[in-house]
């Protein structure tokens, strides 16, 4: 495995698009990752529903491929996509939001990561479960 | 009930210039243009993160198309996709169908398709909250 350096880690996931989600990456290490999601918009944004749950589902997702990237040794396995994803929303999503994808077990063609956000007194607000396929890295010929 | 240039007219649909194609009894298809969306995924294709959001806001057109007077749609509960294949299109449908609409809880079934080649790219299950109307 090979935990990325944490700000080369953050740059790759600062773009704008992500900015205008409010979502930055937060910490990254072996088998989790986090983001935080900062929904205080301050336009109309803040009473779109929709706009919030993209943000979260976003994190949420890359969450998980990071969690995957902090563990994955590139010179057994490879990243193959996520499979599948359940989320539970579980209060509305509002303030800032720390949302964290860990690994909970790992395979060699998937591994299953748990994924977790929480606002800023540390209350639940989602909770949910990711599929995320491997493969197996292919031998490179010789030349 | 919120008409179709109403929910053009929202930030996340304004974002990506999601359009509404239909809307009605308990069914909707959007459709999104690949250049519209510039967050990726694996091989280039729409964000998985994204994917599930738009089969959310399908859902929430199609219920929209469904509530009684003075209902009004809740919040998202619970959202399940299976990715099966890479949002590559040019253009993308987003279509949803209601499977249950009960008095406190709406259930749709979402697809997402390759407008050009109908590639099922996702499959989507969401769960919505219905807040009933006041009794007077």
């Amino acid at each position: 495995m090979s935990v990325p350096d944490l700000e080369t880690w953050r740059a790759r996931w600062r773009t704008p698009e992500r900015e205008r989600l409010g979502v930055r990456g937060e910490r990254i290490g072996d088998g989790f990752a986090s983001f935080t999601v900062d929904l205080r918009y301050g336009d109309e944004r803040d009473h779109d529903a929709l706009f919030a749950s993209a943000a979260v589902t976003h994190a949420a997702d890359i969450a998980v491929l990071s969690a995957v990237m902090g563990h994955l040794d590139e010179h057994v396995q490879q990243q193959n996509g996520t499979a599948s994803m359940h989320l539970n929303f579980l209060r509305p999503l509002v303030g800032v939001l720390t949302v964290e994808g860990r690994i909970t077990s790992w395979g060699s063609h998937d591994a299953i990561v748990e994924i977790a956000a929480e606002d800023e007194r540390g209350t639940l607000v989602l909770k949910g479960l990711s599929t995320y396929s491997l493969r197996p890295r292919e031998p490179r010929g010789d030349a | 009930m919120r008409s179709i240039v109403e929910w053009e007219g929202t930030p996340f649909f304004r974002e990506l210039d999601l359009r509404v194609e239909s809307a009605g009894d308990g069914h909707a298809r959007l459709a999104v243009r690949r250049e519209a969306v510039r967050l990726r995924g694996a091989r280039d294709g729409l964000n998985g993160g994204i994917v599930a959001t738009l089969g959310e806001a399908a859902m929430r057109v199609c219920l929209a198309s469904m509530l009684a007077d003075g209902e009004r749609a809740g919040r998202t509960r619970e959202l399940t996709v299976a990715y099966l294949s890479g949002a590559r299109g040019d253009v993308t449908i987003v279509e949803a169908r209601m499977l249950r609409k009960g008095g406190r809880l709406a259930v749709g079934d979402i697809e997402l398709i390759d407008a050009a080649d109908g590639t099922l790219n996702a499959k989507l299950r969401v769960s919505c909250e219905v807040i009933p109307a006041r009794a007077e």
